[in-house]
């Protein structure tokens, strides 16, 4: 049956910028079992709410859970799934590499292709910094894994909807 | 995402409190000088209105402006000054137990009672952290809730100062919502917003942690200290038009139709709707534990309750059924079975002002969000028009369940007294009007199975978190709920024990309720799933080695002890505990210790499935 497909969701939600929340999200999901890919959490252009970005993984009926129990929350405002709508996700990665004198030219070329920026440079190491949707930085660590990484940081998707979206987001 | 500097905020308060107060002067002075000072008592009233008060001031004035009249508590360090204040209040009496989880078991049972919020009160640390079975006791039944507990000062909080927990974190999980009170000028906000939460749509349990300096740093309070915050909180007002038309339809065409009731119903008041319901549309009605009461249980069209020791015909009707009417319940486990085979036969219609609790277990194909009085009203108002299913056949069917399978379950120890005559006997004993409370186990299922309970808010019973001891304390808060009304509190030896020091609030307060203990020596259900499926290996269940009379504790308490052993004794000892109004009575009857509740749906089996002896286990 489709509605027992996996899949995973986008989930924009509007909360109040103050202390506890995320722990109150995080709790949530957590305790409910609910099975989460990232969450990146920041303000918005209205300081009194922040925006969370959550990728959660699972079938229709779950996918409706985790909607309803986050509306539960007295601190969330919205909750919108954006999976069944136009949107834009973007992740930033950090990326050190290790780089030999032989090799850095070839990883800066790299980095051009996928518009990635060199923000460090050692001895022995480049890091570098990139943007992208899930694949494309699934794509640049896959080429940079045969040179060796030696450090990752990710910051999670952020998720938005598009303008042309059919979401109500009001912030 | 956390405001980093939500710690100086809260300092502010105490010492920028200050500030704010010679503000608020300054504005006074102003505004005397450049007003006329015709109206005298005019400027009177803006002087009150400016008055300088403490947080734990502004605290009991916001609790009796909503109406309190009685909150259950323990003093301690941390929330002294809320009860040198409470001291000044003529219209809140506090009623002080001997331990925390007695009091907040009281208050949820006076908020069962009442159908209002029940008021608690802890000190921080080891005060609030006993309220935590007590809260999610409140929560998994829906109970309304204010628990005021005492914290740290600010500056001290988060160095594990002494009897600092993080209550709100850890009350996370259990409550509607919850509050760590940073600013004094922030509380009459909070209570507000606090008994808002706790009566509206989905009732539950609110925490406020009051830090100390918060208690005390006083502020001028003004009009926007009142204003509610609760843009994320929108519990559902609007009916769903299209569905209950569809369940209407439904309705017509159904031959075997069920209703289930739930709490719910207590909780919206909807009796009166869910009457003329079954009523009006000739349709058999089932019960969850916390749904006794909403429609009277001896009725011609009463199944009785339903799940894993439901009544025969209930779980028979179920899974015969091709039409369940859901209402105000959470189709949780004990009542469902296996979900896979749960109302096989059946189109479900689902009920529930929480929307989360639609398909949250059992995806309904018609899911209803909504409260359950103005949801049934406007059904009514939709099935009126149109022709009531034919369903003789089916209530014919259901009658022969009733008749083949007997509500209770019948003793294998015919010489002793058993627990299910001594439930059945209190049963023709009391009124209608009588508050039953319970703890957990064997006794609590033969009070749910054998009881006529005909009336909402008579049956007081943790029934989603299954407490033991909440029966006792629970009682003492229906009895402050209702003082003209028989309050009796069935338990077992094991579930009393765990809240048996409240006999000296019982005493105290004099409050007259009666207990009915069941004395078997065992740990009863769960000897009896050791019997069932576990070989017999009786391991720990065993609790009568060196358990005193329950009946001389009482009388040492202070009040009156009963002991029954024979059945006839019963009713005298029943009338006899009645006409005391002294203080708590206790009746300890020494029942055949290895009886079994039954019938029994084992559990991950299916409703139809339900066994009714020993032997089909």
């Amino acid at each position: 049956m489709s509605e027992e497909k996996v899949r995973r969701h986008p989930i924009t939600a509007l909360v109040k910028n103050e202390s506890g929340v995320l722990a109150r999200v995080s709790g949530l999901f957590s305790r409910r079992g609910f099975n989460i890919d990232s969450l990146a959490v920041g303000e918005t252009a209205d300081p009194s709410y922040s925006r969370m970005s959550i990728v959660v993984k699972g079938n229709k009926r779950e996918l409706d859970q985790v909607v309803k129990q986050l509306e539960k929350l007295i601190d969330v405002i919205e909750v919108v799934d954006l999976s069944r709508q136009s949107h834009i996700e973007r992740e930033l990665a950090l990326i050190k590499v290790r780089a030999t004198a032989e090799d850095r030219s070839e990883i800066v070329e790299l980095a051009d292709i996928f518009q990635a920026e060199v923000v460090d440079v050692t001895k022995d190491s480049l890091t570098l910094e990139a943007t992208g949707d899930v694949r494309k930085v699934a794509a640049l660590e896959n080429m940079l894994k045969e040179f060796g990484i030696e450090q990752m940081a990710r910051t999670g998707q952020v998720v938005l909807g598009r303008a042309s979206g059919e979401g109500e987001e009001r912030i | 995402m956390t405001r980093e500097n939500d710690k100086d905020e809260g300092k502010k308060d105490g010492e920028n409190g200050k500030g704010d107060i010679s503000d608020g002067f300054e504005g006074e002075e102003l505004k005397t000088m450049t007003l006329e000072t015709n109206a005298e008592a005019k400027e009177e009233k803006g002087k009150e209105k400016r008055r300088e008060i403490t947080g734990a001031a502004a605290l009991i004035e916001s609790l009796e402006r909503e109406g309190v009249q009685v909150a259950f508590g323990v003093i301690g360090g941390a929330i002294m000054p809320v009860y040198d204040e409470l001291g000044n209040s003529h219209k809140i009496r506090h009623i002080t137990t001997a331990h925390e989880q007695g009091a907040i078991h009281a208050a949820d049972g006076y908020a069962r009672v009442k159908g209002e919020p029940g008021v608690c009160m802890a000190t921080s640390g080891p005060g609030a952290a006993n309220l935590v079975t007590g809260i999610a006791t409140a929560y998994m039944d829906s109970a309304p809730l204010m628990i005021f507990t005492g914290q740290v000062p600010t500056d001290l909080i988060g160095r594990d100062s002494f009897q600092e927990v993080d209550i709100r974190g850890m009350s996370d999980p259990v409550t509607k919502h919850n509050y760590l009170v940073r600013r004094s000028r922030d509380l009459p906000r909070v209570v507000r917003e606090g008994f808002h939460l706790a009566r509206t749509g989905r009732p539950g349990p609110i925490l406020v942690d009051l830090p100390k300096d918060v208690q005390t740093g006083s502020f001028i309070p003004d009009e926007e200290d009142q204003e509610e915050d609760l843009e994320g909180y929108r519990p559902r007002q609007e009916l769903d038009l299209g569905a209950i038309e569809e369940l209407a339809e439904a309705i017509e065409r159904a031959e075997k139709p069920l209703i289930i009731a739930g709490g719910g119903v207590i909780s919206a008041g909807a009796g009166g709707e869910l009457a003329d319901l079954v009523q009006d549309k000739g349709i058999p009605i089932a019960f969850s534990l916390m749904g006794l009461g909403a429609f009277p249980v001896n009725h011609p069209l009463s199944v009785g309750m339903l799940g894993m020791h439901g009544t025969g015909a209930a779980n028979k009707a179920v899974t015969e059924a091709d039409l369940v009417i859901a209402v105000g319940t959470r189709l949780d486990d004990r009542m469902t079975g296996d979900v896979k085979r749960f109302a096989p036969n059946a189109e479900i219609a689902h009920i529930d002002i929480d929307p989360s609790e639609l398909g949250k277990i059992i995806e309904p194909d018609i899911p209803i969000a909504g409260d359950a009085r103005a949801t049934l009203q406007e059904l009514k108002r939709i099935a009126a028009g149109r022709p009531r299913p034919e369903t003789s056949g089916w209530i014919d069917q259901v009658k022969d369940w009733k008749g083949r399978y007997s509500r209770g379950s019948s003793s294998r120890s015919p010489d002793k007294l058993t627990q299910q005559e001594v439930v059945a006997e209190l049963s023709r004993f009391a009124g209608e009007d009588t508050i039953i409370t319970t703890g957990v186990g064997q006794h609590q299922m033969w009070a749910a199975l054998e009881y006529d309970f005909t009336r909402p808010r008579t049956l007081i019973t943790s029934g989603g978190l299954g407490t033991m001891g909440y029966g006792f304390p629970a009682a003492l808060g229906a009895k402050v709920a209702a003082p003209d009304r028989p309050v009796i509190c069935v338990t077992g030896d094991g579930s009393f024990q765990m809240n048996v020091q409240e006999l000296v609030t019982a005493v105290r307060e004099n409050l007259d309720v009666t207990v009915v203990l069941m004395r078997n020596g065992y740990l009863g259900m769960v000897r009896q799933w050791q019997e069932l499926f576990f070989d017999n290996r009786t391991v720990e269940t065993e609790i009568g080695t060196g358990m005193p009379s329950m009946a001389k504790v009482t009388e040492a308490y202070g009040g009156l002890g009963l002991r029954v052993e024979k059945k006839e004794d019963l009713s005298p000892a029943l009338r006899k505990a009645a006409s005391y109004r002294d203080g708590p009575s206790l009746i300890e009857c020494v029942v055949a210790a290895e009886e079994n509740v039954f019938p029994m749906v084992p559990a991950g089996r299916s409703n139809e499935e339900f066994v009714t002896g020993e032997k089909d286990v």
